[in-house]
């Protein structure tokens, strides 16, 4: 048995349970965390009254949506409106099987992973199984038979679907710099030093993909800037308007996991997952327990610090319009990825320990052209959307109101 | 396990409450459990990077890793992708076929996991079951105006269809169990993404760049076609 | 990277494939102006191919990329291609009137570059996608050919049975992948090219499905019978610049591609194909010519009649390759030689009607046609011509196609297992021919016998007129002196005959990139039997 648990797999087991466990409850605590910073940022307190300082509020709502009664209206379909929920939910949390959590374990004889799983492909499996996750919002609005959920649905992949290639392309910049789809190795290739001080985190090479992929990343957990499939104001809801009790509870903690999955992504990708420079615990040399553990609460850490700026964004800045939204991914994001990604091929010909000022002076290069671009573009960025027909000018009400 | 009151009258919110979502949850934790498992179930074998499918199968025929588990997963899978696939031919409304078919094009991608074609599994994800969404997107447009418009196709065109095919089944069963497929000496070695990548650069180079071309033809001809209605 | 031997062979296809994004980024620019400089971008583009493929010569196969063999038969395909390419280059010169022309033009080159392809695969992807490159272009093209809801129905109803018809040629393809365990069609070893698809006449059950579902998939694109009911409607759809091309590069991709594909099996069929081959021919021939009698409108007439010629040059396709022979008796070389003229009699038909406009609209029925002798008679001219050789009478090179064609089915050896089926397909042909005789009489009487009914304008400018005078020229040229094509098409078909196949070792896509082994290469001029005959010498 003891044999068993210390084997690899023996030890991806136990902490499949345990990133389970720990994610449902830091999901339910997320909900928490973001109704405090939304007090912060709003100037009033937030939850405080179950428990000391409302920590048990958490708590209180899973019960509360656990008992609530879960309504199915008669006009949906019902087999797809139950799907829709299941399918966000699973999508959550099976992205976390690939992350590295904390390099690897001295256990007895055997030098384990601390992560689940391994494969080759690593980065495709997360980009595959995200690919799938709009199903759940898509099927979400379709099937409650709902003006507003449908038209939730049909933003969310439109959406999806446009910041999907900004996204994947900041990801091909990472893989050419790195070599390799798997991401312990992304991780273990950024624990290297620039002249022995300056850590090889890929933020540092690649400043711009690194913001790009920020605000993908936003855009694919729908959270603020891009919330539109849910829109409260416009859609009230969006795609789960129909939705009550736990499968309600199911879509809003997949948001949660969602960004809990992304922040770790970005983490992983551009800022060296489990490592912190000149610390020699977090180095990939150290495999002794308290090593790992160290490492793990440095990704938790990062982890954290993403969720945060996140939750900042979401109470700090409007949301954009559709039209808005997609001009961004389609005549903003893409043509800057794709010079990215073209910076990347010559960096890759450089070589990774030669390229820093390469990709400092690329990355320049291309802000520069972005912001000459962005200036000398004559697109209004508030107001009425273009193309649109004139509004006929006559009076504002039509005189018998309508009830 | 979702016992629901199937009351749709008068067009107000029917509710069931039977509250048992404790239950639902613990089912569905353990779905991510299992899921969350599949693949450790495929790598935990490969420590190393070195050891792929060739040492996971084992070349002299032994018994593979997994077990008894893998055939009965390579069932279940092929059994899902079957029945997935005749609910897209079964299946009235365009978003349930749609459905299906993101299930049946999952299912080949757990197939091709189940292979240990790590690869083409996740490309399959990425491409065919991310694809389906836009098919879907399609159905949802051209359904908008009645959310459950169904498709009743002509009693003789069923017929025909079904008669094609039956006699393609059949054909192809034939063929299955008479042709002799060229045996493949040991195991086919696992490949890795790298092996794949090189591949694509050099032997196979010409297919890659004509099919880029190709890519890049349909994306122009799709925006214009989309273009025309002006 | 060893330019020499992966690049420079290749000049033809990357010239188009350059200038085609040419065209392509030219296109952006929306502006009258820049639009003008369009065709004759396409144009240099097409004739530096054509230079191209001069200054290389025949390929001896030694070079190019893997997933390439580069060979005689790609020599011929890059002449005639980019030969009729010209033309077509030429006759779409005005085409469309929006501003829409660089796409228009670019779709034009990649399509031609799909031709190329197609002869050179070595690759069943490669010869996949290669097809793929000729058909998506021509979506395109009808789509933008005219601003008109017939021709958005024509281009999306080609679109969705193309697929269709990509979707099974995809499948056999894989049956065939599975039967030969290799996607290459030939590997080169020790100085021999040995084909891979190999299976013999008693191939197993897998291959042969795979063979018929590759022959379905290529039959549409060359409108063979069951699959050549869109033909008429999407001919009527298109513009007539665009539908002079669909008669010529998709049926000269298919075809080249089911001759690589039968070639690779080394024309051992399982009998079962060649019934089916027959009855389709047969099918074909008669289909398209009845049904053409029944037409009214011109381009619908012309469209049964592309269908009808299919049926001719699977005549050719049937009686296969003889080793070394001419196109007088080589089934192969024969349809090769009438797919070129073809290509240029078909065009130049098309030609006429994109030429002149006729109540404030293209030309299209035959009252439309009535009295164009009288206000243009050169063009009238040109149209006889041109339809005198659809026809098959002597003094154009449509007679000699039809000679070719008929003369290899007559002159098989007897011991030929399926000769007397094919004489009897070859005398099929021959009574077809007379009943499509009525037919074109129709089109050339209305040109010459009526008067006008309505005052035919001349559109298009000069470009048009040129390459109406160049489908039409050579007809006539080609019946005084045939022997330059008929040879290469004799030459083209070299490399799918099994015994005088080149010898030659190059690299391939099954042995590893870096072990580029060469040999001298040299066509092995050895005296081969003739199938099915084997004491019987030929003639070198």
């Amino acid at each position: 048995m003891v044999e068993f648990l210390t084997s690899q797999l023996g030890v991806s087991i136990i902490l499949a349970l345990v990133v389970i466990g720990v994610m449902l409850g830091s999901v339910a605590y997320c909900i928490f965390f973001e109704r405090k910073i939304a007090g912060w940022v709003q100037d009033r307190f937030g939850p405080n009254r179950v428990g000391y300082r409302g920590i048990l509020q958490s708590i209180a709502d899973g019960g509360k949506l656990l008992l609530k009664e879960d309504v199915i209206p008669g006009h949906v379909d019902t087999p797809l409106f139950i799907l829709a929920p299941a399918i966000i939910f699973l999508v959550a949390f099976v992205g976390f099987a690939a992350i590295p959590w904390g390099g690897q374990l001295q256990l007895g004889e055997n030098l384990v992973d601390i992560q689940v799983a391994k494969p080759d492909i690593g980065l495709l499996y997360i980009l595959g199984v995200a690919s799938i996750g709009v199903y759940g919002v898509v099927l979400g609005g379709w099937s409650s038979n709902n003006k507003y959920s449908f038209y939730g649905g049909i933003r969310a992949a439109a959406q999806m679907l446009s910041y999907e290639i900004p996204l994947g392309l900041c990801i091909l910049v990472v893989v050419l710099t790195m070599g390799t789809l798997r991401l312990e190795s992304i991780t273990l290739q950024q624990t290297e030093y620039w002249g022995g001080i300056l850590p090889m985190w890929n933020v540092i090479l690649h400043p711009l993909a690194f913001l790009v992929f920020l605000i993908t990343a936003l855009a694919e957990s729908n959270r603020m800037p891009f919330d539109l499939p849910e829109a409260e104001q416009e859609l009230v809801g969006g795609y789960h308007t129909e939705y009550s009790g736990l499968k309600f509870g199911m879509f809003l903690l997949a948001e949660y996991a969602h960004m809990i999955t992304a922040s770790g992504f970005i983490a992983v990708l551009f800022l060296g997952g489990w490592h912190f420079p000149w610390i020699a615990w977090t180095q990939p040399e150290a495999t002794a327990w308290y090593a790992v553990i160290a490492k793990m609460l440095v990704l938790a850490g990062k982890i954290t610090f993403f969720i945060f700026l996140m939750m900042w964004l979401r109470w700090t800045l409007p949301r954009l319009r559709f039209d808005q939204l997609l001009r961004l991914a389609w005549k903003g994001l893409i043509p800057i990825t794709l010079g990215l990604f073209t910076l990347a091929v010559i960096l890759v010909y450089v070589g990774r320990q030669q390229s820093l000022p390469w990709a400092l002076l690329g990355n320049a290069v291309v802000l520069a052209i972005v912001l000459a671009a962005a200036g000398l573009s004559q697109v209004e960025v508030t107001g009425r959307q273009a193309n649109l027909p004139s509004i006929r000018p006559g009076p504002v009400s039509t005189g018998t109101a309508r009830t | 396990m979702f016992a629901r009151a199937k009351a749709r009258g008068s067009g107000g919110l029917s509710a069931q409450a039977k509250a048992c979502g404790s239950f639902r949850i613990a089912i569905l934790l353990v779905l991510t459990g299992m899921v969350l498992l599949a693949p450790t179930g495929s790598v935990a074998w490969a420590t190393d990077d070195a050891v792929t499918a060739e040492q996971q199968i084992g070349v002299t025929g032994a018994a593979p890793p997994g077990g008894l588990l893998e055939p009965i997963l390579f069932y279940a899978v092929a059994m899902t992708t079957v029945i997935a696939a005749l609910g897209v031919c079964i299946a009235k409304n365009i978003v349930r076929m749609a459905v299906w078919l993101f299930i049946a094009l999952g299912s080949v991608a757990m197939l091709y996991f189940l292979l240990a074609a790590d690869f083409l599994g996740a490309i399959q994800l990425i491409v065919y079951v991310g694809g389906t969404l836009i098919l879907l997107i399609f159905g949802v447009m051209l359904t908008s105006k009645s959310p459950w418009v169904r498709f009743e196709p002509p009693k003789l065109e069923l017929i025909g269809a079904a008669v094609v095919c039956g006699a393609l089944l059949v054909a192809l069963c034939v063929v299955l169990y008479s042709a002799v497929w060229p045996e493949t000496e040991g195991v086919v070695p696992g490949v890795s993404v790298a092996d794949l990548g090189r591949r694509l650069l050099t032997t196979y180079l010409v297919p890659f760049e004509v099919a880029g071309v190709l890519l890049m033809i349909v994306m122009v001809g799709a925006a214009h076609l989309a273009r025309q209605e002006k | 990277m060893n330019v020499e031997a992966y690049l420079v062979p290749l000049a033809p296809e990357l010239i188009l494939l350059i200038g085609a994004c040419l065209a392509l980024i030219v296109g952006v620019i929306k502006t009258p102006r820049q639009m003008q400089w369009v065709s004759p971008l396409a144009l240099v583009v097409v004739l530096a191919a054509l230079l191209a493929t001069w200054r290389l010569g025949v390929p001896d196969g030694s070079q190019g990329p893997p997933g390439l063999w580069l060979t005689s038969l790609t020599f011929y395909t890059r002449c005639i291609a980019l030969g009729v390419g010209l033309l077509i280059v030429l006759v779409n010169w005005h085409q469309p009137v929006a501003e829409e022309r660089g796409e228009y033009m670019a779709m034009i080159l990649f399509s031609l570059l799909g031709v190329l392809l197609t002869a050179s695969a070595n690759d069943l992807l490669v010869l996949f996608f290669a097809i793929e490159l000729v058909s998506v272009p021509t979506y395109v093209l009808i789509a933008l050919s005219r601003e008109d809801s017939r021709a958005s129905e024509a281009a999306v109803k080609y679109f969705f049975l193309g697929a269709m018809s990509a979707a099974i040629l995809a499948y056999g393809l894989s049956f065939l992948y599975g039967a030969a365990g290799t996607t290459t069609l030939y590997a080169f070893d020790e100085g021999a090219a040995v084909s891979k698809l190999a299976f013999g006449a008693q191939m197993g059950s897998h291959a042969l499905i795979g063979l018929l579902l590759v022959f379905v998939g290529l039959a549409f694109k060359v409108a063979a019978v069951p699959l050549h009911v869109y033909a008429a409607d999407v001919y009527e759809g298109a513009a007539s610049p665009v539908t002079g091309l669909l008669g010529f590069v998709p049926k000269f991709a298919g075809f080249v591609a089911l001759v690589k594909i039968f070639g690779a099996c080394n024309w051992e069929l399982p009998n079962t194909v060649y019934w089916m081959l027959w009855v389709v021919a047969a099918a074909t021939m008669t289909a398209g010519n009845v049904l053409a009698l029944l037409q009214k409108n011109v381009k619908r007439i012309l469209a049964y009649s592309s269908i009808a010629h299919t049926g001719y040059m699977l005549i050719g396709l049937l009686v296969g390759p003889v080793a070394g022979q001419g196109p007088m008796r080589d089934g192969v070389a024969a349809l090769f030689f009438y797919v070129a003229v073809y290509g240029a009699m078909n065009l130049g038909a098309f030609a006429l009607f994109a030429a002149f406009r006729t109540g404030g609209r293209p030309m299209e029925t035959l009252d439309d046609l009535a009295g164009i002798a009288a206000r243009a008679p050169l063009s009238a001219l040109a149209l006889a011509i041109c339809v005198f050789s659809l026809m098959g009478l002597p003094p154009t090179a449509g007679f000699l196609g039809k000679l070719y064609i008929f003369s290899s089915a007559f002159s098989l050896d007897e011991s030929h297992a399926f000769c007397g089926p094919l004489i009897v397909l070859a005398v099929i042909g021959v009574v077809n021919s007379a009943i499509g005789a009525a037919y074109y009489l129709r089109i050339v009487a209305a040109a010459y016998m009526r008067g006008e009914v309505d005052e035919s304008i001349p559109t298009g400018g000069r470009p048009v007129r040129w390459g109406l005078a160049l489908c039409s020229i050579p007809m006539i040229v080609l019946f005084a002196w045939p022997g330059g094509l008929a040879n290469q098409a004799r030459n083209a078909t070299i490399v799918l005959h099994d015994s005088i196949r080149p010898v030659h070792a190059r690299l391939t896509t099954t042995t590893d990139a870096t072990e580029h082994q060469q040999q001298p290469a040299a066509f092995r001029p050895h005296q081969a039997p003739r199938r099915g005959a084997p004491g019987k010498p030929a003639a070198p």
